[in-house]
């Protein structure tokens, strides 16, 4: 997949490289053939972690080693200096990680992100995965299988279930991007949309969704102009308003982000709704024969 | 969170903002002493955490201290919006010449920290920001920076008159920082009444905070934990997000779209949740059996689905939770457990011979709810 995101040219470093989940995940990042060139620890820059030299600052990091990318396992009251770090430094592409950011340094990070031209993926997210390329988060590589279907999502572990079901079918894929399940997501479904509308590899899209929010609603904006077939599931047709699904911005809350609204706008933009994750490889076979 | 007025008062009041002088009160005596205290006159309000509480008869103003009393013993113990009324908050009656309306928001759809004023306040405000033009509306980036200067070159530009603009806008930059400050999703002010002196009191206060920012605040943090049921506290204390439902079907999934996935599918089968328990990304033995004693609780529960995408987390730690747990849980009452990830067989193989469990060994949740429709109306 040609994308701005993760590609052959990503050289990533890891931000919380010496955390418990940072030092797994890194070797599940370099099992799956990513290109992790590093890691930052504030304090800690000595040795090595999975044989990546661990440096203090970001900046070592892309001086010494041609760093372009990142992905943040920081802690979450820590995590918006972090990305500060990661673009102040230069870095195009910035994978969060971690969960429980305080909305307010997530659009302060997003901000910041807008005005240097540096995309962010997150928080709360799994990340990117690219089969061939590699994987900047913490996607399971067993589900994936190379083929021509981009998958983006909010949620991480539907999407698996999700991304299962097609290579299940023999539905294989060009990358998956789960957008994260905050309030407040640094990249939206739209942009991630466009990346796959414009990349010739993909043929057809599934976009996983689910309740609170209007993200579904402006990505069918853009999905009325797509010339790719879509389909998607949205989850939390059977959630009452008020309460809070695990995921921060998962609320159905005075009149607005119910499962209804959502799937009438995308039926409306021409997406194929599924009703459960079996019916999607169905779905998008018949999209992708009809079209 | 939605902090309770008394405390979201307190908080706002030490950046230099006025509140009415006043208390709490828990019995209808503790309110007449208050307002007896304040000189007579009062204003006697229900402490709960919703708004529309004006309408709904909440605020009672009261001219004697005998009327202090009656308002409170009409308001505890009463259930108002769906909250139990258990304490009420008694202000002295202000001399107000106008009420106006303040609200800052983190406004989640345009990445923007909205002002918005609207010099007519009252209880019809929502109305009125929906469909006036007479309120004004400034939108900053995020950050706790908001300079004094531009706030009045703003009031000034949308052509405030009736208002001394020094000193609204003293105000507004005050309640931007403590919004920062707090990590406020909303903080209302209606009314925010100008006194016949001048003066500019925050009669009413509507805090809502962030629950992410909750570990950079540890008085915010207390009051939660206070606020929680004692299922609630468990649930967070093992580090899971816990919603009770009125269901009988237990749920635990690992993630939280696939837990409305789970409950979506759950309602196909006809099915309807007690619960909806997400263990987050980290799975391990002990957090497993806590949360399962946790769903099956309920005597009302009549069978349960464990749906887990454990990833690289070891699942022999999740199987070993389950079996741990089924010590605890009475009644012979089925559990369908879909376990993925590292160490999937070997979890399996732990489970096959457990009374009451069913493993399900394919990656589609549907399968696994229609085993649990099956077992259950049997």
């Amino acid at each position: 997949m040609t994308t701005r995101l993760l590609d052959q040219d990503t050289r990533a470093i890891v931000q919380g490289i010496t955390g418990k989940v940072g030092q797994a995940q890194t070797h599940w990042m370099l099992r799956a053939g990513t290109k992790l060139v590093a890691g930052v620890t504030p304090g800690r820059g000595s040795g090595q972690v999975e044989g990546l030299p661990v440096y203090n600052t970001v900046a070592e990091a892309v001086q010494n080693e041609n760093a372009n990318a990142s992905v943040i396992f920081v802690p979450a009251m820590v995590a918006r200096d972090a990305a500060f770090e990661a673009i102040a430094a230069g870095l195009r592409l910035i994978v969060i990680v971690t969960e429980h950011i305080p909305i307010r340094d997530t659009m302060e990070i997003k901000a910041r992100a807008r005005i240097a031209g540096a995309t962010v993926i997150g928080p709360n997210c799994p990340g990117i995965f690219v089969p061939g390329i590699g994987k900047l988060g913490i996607m399971p590589t067993s589900i994936f299988q190379k083929g021509n279907i981009g998958i983006v999502g909010r949620s991480a572990t539907l999407s698996y279930e999700v991304i299962a079901n097609l290579t299940d079918a023999g539905l294989g894929q060009t990358a998956a991007v789960g957008i994260g399940g905050d309030p407040v997501v640094c990249t939206e479904f739209t942009e991630v949309l466009k990346l796959f509308e414009a990349d010739p590899v993909t043929r057809g899209i599934v976009l996983v969704g689910e309740i609170g929010g209007s993200a579904e609603e402006r990505a069918a904006e853009f999905i009325s102009k797509m010339s790719k077939p879509v389909v998607a599931l949205i989850a939390g047709r059977a959630a009452p308003p008020g309460r809070r699904f695990g995921h921060a911005g998962a609320i159905i809350r005075a009149g607005t982000g119910g499962a209804q609204q959502k799937i009438e706008a995308l039926c409306k933009a021409g997406v194929s709704i599924a009703n459960t994750p079996c019916e999607i490889p169905i779905l998008l076979k018949r999209r992708l024969l009809g079209d | 969170m939605i902090v309770s007025e008394d405390f979201a008062k307190k908080f706002v009041a030490r950046y230099g903002l006025n509140i009415p002088p006043g208390r709490v009160a828990q019995t209808p005596d503790e309110a007449a002493a208050i307002a007896s205290e304040l000189g007579g006159a009062s204003v006697v309000k229900a402490l709960i955490p919703s708004g529309g509480r004006g309408k709904a008869g909440g605020v009672q103003v009261c001219a004697s201290v005998e009327a202090a009393r009656e308002a409170a013993g009409s308001l505890l113990g009463r259930e108002l919006l769906g909250h139990a009324v258990t304490r009420v908050l008694i202000e002295k009656a202000m001399p107000i010449a106008r009420e106006m309306y303040v609200g800052i928001v983190a406004n989640s759809a345009t990445d923007m920290i909205d002002l918005i004023v609207s010099l007519s306040g009252g209880v019809e405000i929502e109305d009125t920001v929906q469909h006036s033009r007479a309120v004004l509306h400034l939108a900053v980036e995020p950050g706790n920076v908001l300079p004094v200067h531009r706030v009045r070159a703003w009031l000034r530009q949308a052509n405030v008159q009736t208002i001394d603009i020094p000193a609204l806008a003293d105000v507004l930059v005050k309640l931007y920082r403590a919004a920062a400050d707090l990590d406020a999703m909303l903080l209302e002010i209606n009314p925010l009444a100008v006194l016949q002196d001048g003066s500019l009191v925050l009669l009413d206060c509507k805090l809502e905070i962030d629950d992410n920012g909750l570990a950079r605040q540890p008085e915010l943090a207390e009051l939660y934990r206070v606020s929680l049921s004692d299922r609630e506290q468990r649930a967070r204390e093992l580090g899971v997000s816990f919603v009770p439902l009125d269901g009988d079907i237990g749920v635990i999934t690992s993630g939280a779209g696939l837990g409305m996935g789970t409950l979506d599918l759950l309602k196909q089968q006809g099915l309807s949740p007690a619960n909806f328990l997400d263990t987050g990304g980290g799975i391990s033995e002990s957090l497993v059996e806590g949360a399962l004693e946790l769903i099956m609780e309920p005597s009302q529960v009549r069978g349960a689905i464990v749906n887990l995408y454990g990833g690289i987390n070891r699942m022999l730690e999740a199987a070993k939770g389950i079996v741990a747990a089924l010590e605890n849980i009475q009644g012979n009452r089925p559990i369908v457990v879909k376990i993925l990830g590292n160490q999937q067989e070997e979890a399996w193989n732990m489970l096959a011979s457990e009374p009451n469990i069913h493993v399900i060994r394919v990656v589609q949740t549907e399968a696994a709810v229609a085993r649990l429709a099956e077992l259950v109306r049997n």
